[in-house]
């Protein structure tokens, strides 16, 4: 099998990436030790901040409008047989909660953060605000020290968990792996991999029943094997919208393997539209040069997608930029695009939501001033976090 | 006998480039390495092949890792950082870091550590199957950000 598969490799690929992993390695020069016992471990700490750290992150969802995408043209079935939608007007609700990834706090109204309960778990996928003034939240107990052979697939117990408004855990049950997408009042919406697709699955937070709803295209499936480009998605109604990076298209300015780069992966991120009624999707490409997208969050009215991204292109060598979007749900039109870089500042988003159907309220972590924030900052910290309301028109 | 601290001293930096190629973050690499030698330290004298044991290790903790930290990822990724001053090399290396991480730790084991697919597959506790289609979908990946 193995000789087969590699005699079809490019030998001029082949070479290359042999030849690009040899020299990174061998850039790699570690500090010299050689004593075991006096070896510190770096960062001690860090575990358990990084605890939290979901894998395969899902943005800030947590809609669930009763607004069906315009131009939909169905009749859709009624709320209570799908168990979507039903008391939308409680979950659509401005100014909505403002959930802080991936270190799992909130904002409350009076700008204060706190911290969520997780029961212990690692999150997959962002926590999902309830109308009961809880939430709910999927994830898996984190193993530090798993056994030789543990396999992560199939050795890690998954969970679902309903946090009450005083943050008393009220249910705790066993499911199969699966990452949070949505929440109804009465149902959680969970993307779950399985026999070579993806399916979306509701969960009744009361009885523990759940629904196939339909497949993911094969292209979120794979994106979510590492959560590396994790699709983040929203609930609008029956329908789930996503975003991720198009690899259809790159920019190119030039051949890597002819020594004479630069390039960039991604030139647009797609917007995906799967009716969780139908079954139907929709595609299309955002309007703006979009790398990666960080997080989206609907609109109280169902109309417009909130979207944090990465621009395409940016300076190999110069600071990032992160920038803020708004495009209209029932045609892609930018109703806004805006950087949240001004002024060169570095700053990492956390989570944004909603105030009413014109503003947004985004909250970022301010990254220059923690040049080791990917591991050491905590941004429930006030001093480290910039909060701020973004107008659409 | 090999003592761990025998192998610590004489393959420690081996295992850390591996580490490294598997997280894309010296860090990270440098802490899953060192704590894969403190889980084999307690079990030591039970280690047939300390090496071995030790990659597979490195492994599945970079795995783990890497769940953990797949926002932190997701910033890192955006830091086009030259590691080598070859700018080929380093391009293709950003895009090798941005693969899914099932992805990349078929790729890194195939091409750096020579490994033949069965035995990624028994390493990973994979179906073959499996580890042939990632390997699939990794080239195709390339084939199209590289062409």
């Amino acid at each position: 099998m193995t000789e087969t598969h590699e005699k079809k490799i490019d030998p001029r690929l082949d070479a290359h990436i042999r030849r690009t992993l040899r020299e990174v390695a061998h850039a790699v020069a570690p500090a010299s030790t050689t004593d075991l016992l006096v070896l510190p471990r770096r960062r001690p700490g860090r575990h358990r901040r990084t605890a939290a750290v979901a894998a395969g992150v899902v943005a800030l969802s947590g809609l669930a409008g009763a607004v069906a995408l315009a131009g939909a043209g169905r009749d859709d079935p009624p709320a209570a047989q799908l168990g979507l939608g039903s008391d939308a007007d409680v979950m659509n609700a401005a100014p909505q909660r403002l959930f802080l990834a991936p270190w799992w706090g909130e904002l409350r109204p009076d700008g204060t953060p706190v911290r969520l309960e997780l029961a212990g778990l690692e999150p997959h996928g962002a926590p999902q605000p309830l109308p009961h003034g809880g939430y709910v939240v999927v994830g898996v107990h984190p193993v530090e020290d798993p056994p030789e052979g543990f396999d992560e697939e199939t050795d890690l117990a998954y969970e679902l968990v309903v946090v009450g408004a005083d943050g008393e855990v009220e249910t705790e049950r066993q499911i199969a792996p699966s990452t949070l997408v949505g929440a109804t009042p009465t149902e959680a919406v969970l993307r779950r991999d399985g026999r070579g697709a993806t399916h979306i699955v509701t969960h009744d937070l009361e009885t523990g029943r759940e629904r196939v709803l339909t497949d993911e295209p094969s292209t979120l499936e794979e994106e979510s094997e590492s959560g590396t480009y994790p699709n983040q998605s929203a609930l609008v109604g029956n329908t789930l919208v996503s975003v991720e990076p198009d690899y259809r298209e790159t920019g190119l300015n030039g051949d890597p393997l002819d020594g004479d780069g630069p390039f960039v992966a991604t030139d647009h991120c797609q917007m995906e539209v799967v009716d969780l009624v139908t079954g139907d999707r929709d595609e299309r490409q955002l309007r703006f040069g979009c790398d990666l997208a960080e997080g989206v969050e609907a609109s109280p009215d169902g109309r417009h997608l909130a979207v944090v991204y990465e621009p395409t292109r940016a300076p190999a060598d110069g600071p990032f930029e992160v920038r803020f979007a708004v495009v209209r749900l029932d045609g892609g039109a930018v109703a806004t695009d805006q950087s949240l870089s001004e002024g060169g500042r570095e700053v990492g988003y956390l989570g944004m939501a909603w105030q009413d159907d014109a503003t947004v309220k985004v909250a970022l972590l301010d990254a220059a001033a923690n040049p080791d924030w990917n591991f050491d900052v905590d941004p429930l910290e006030r001093d480290d976090l910039i909060v701020e309301d973004r107008t659409v028109r | 006998v090999t003592t761990v601290g025998e192998v610590f001293a004489g393959h420690r930096v081996e295992l850390v480039r591996l580490a490294v190629l598997l997280l894309g973050s010296e860090a990270q690499a440098e802490d899953v390495v060192q704590a894969a030698f403190e889980s084999a330290h307690t079990r030591w004298d039970t280690i047939e092949q300390p090496l071995a044991y030790l990659k597979r290790t490195v492994v599945n903790r970079a795995g783990d890792a890497h769940r953990r930290r797949a926002r932190e990822r997701g910033w890192l990724a955006r830091q086009r950082e030259a590691v080598t001053e070859i700018p080929e090399v380093d391009e293709t290396w950003h895009v090798l870091r941005r693969l899914p991480q099932a992805q990349r730790t078929v790729v890194v084991l195939h091409f750096y550590e020579d490994l033949p697919l069965v035995d990624i597959a028994e390493m990973l506790g994979r179906p073959p199957a499996t580890v042939r289609s990632q390997l699939h979908r990794a080239l195709d990946r390339l084939r199209r950000t590289l062409r």
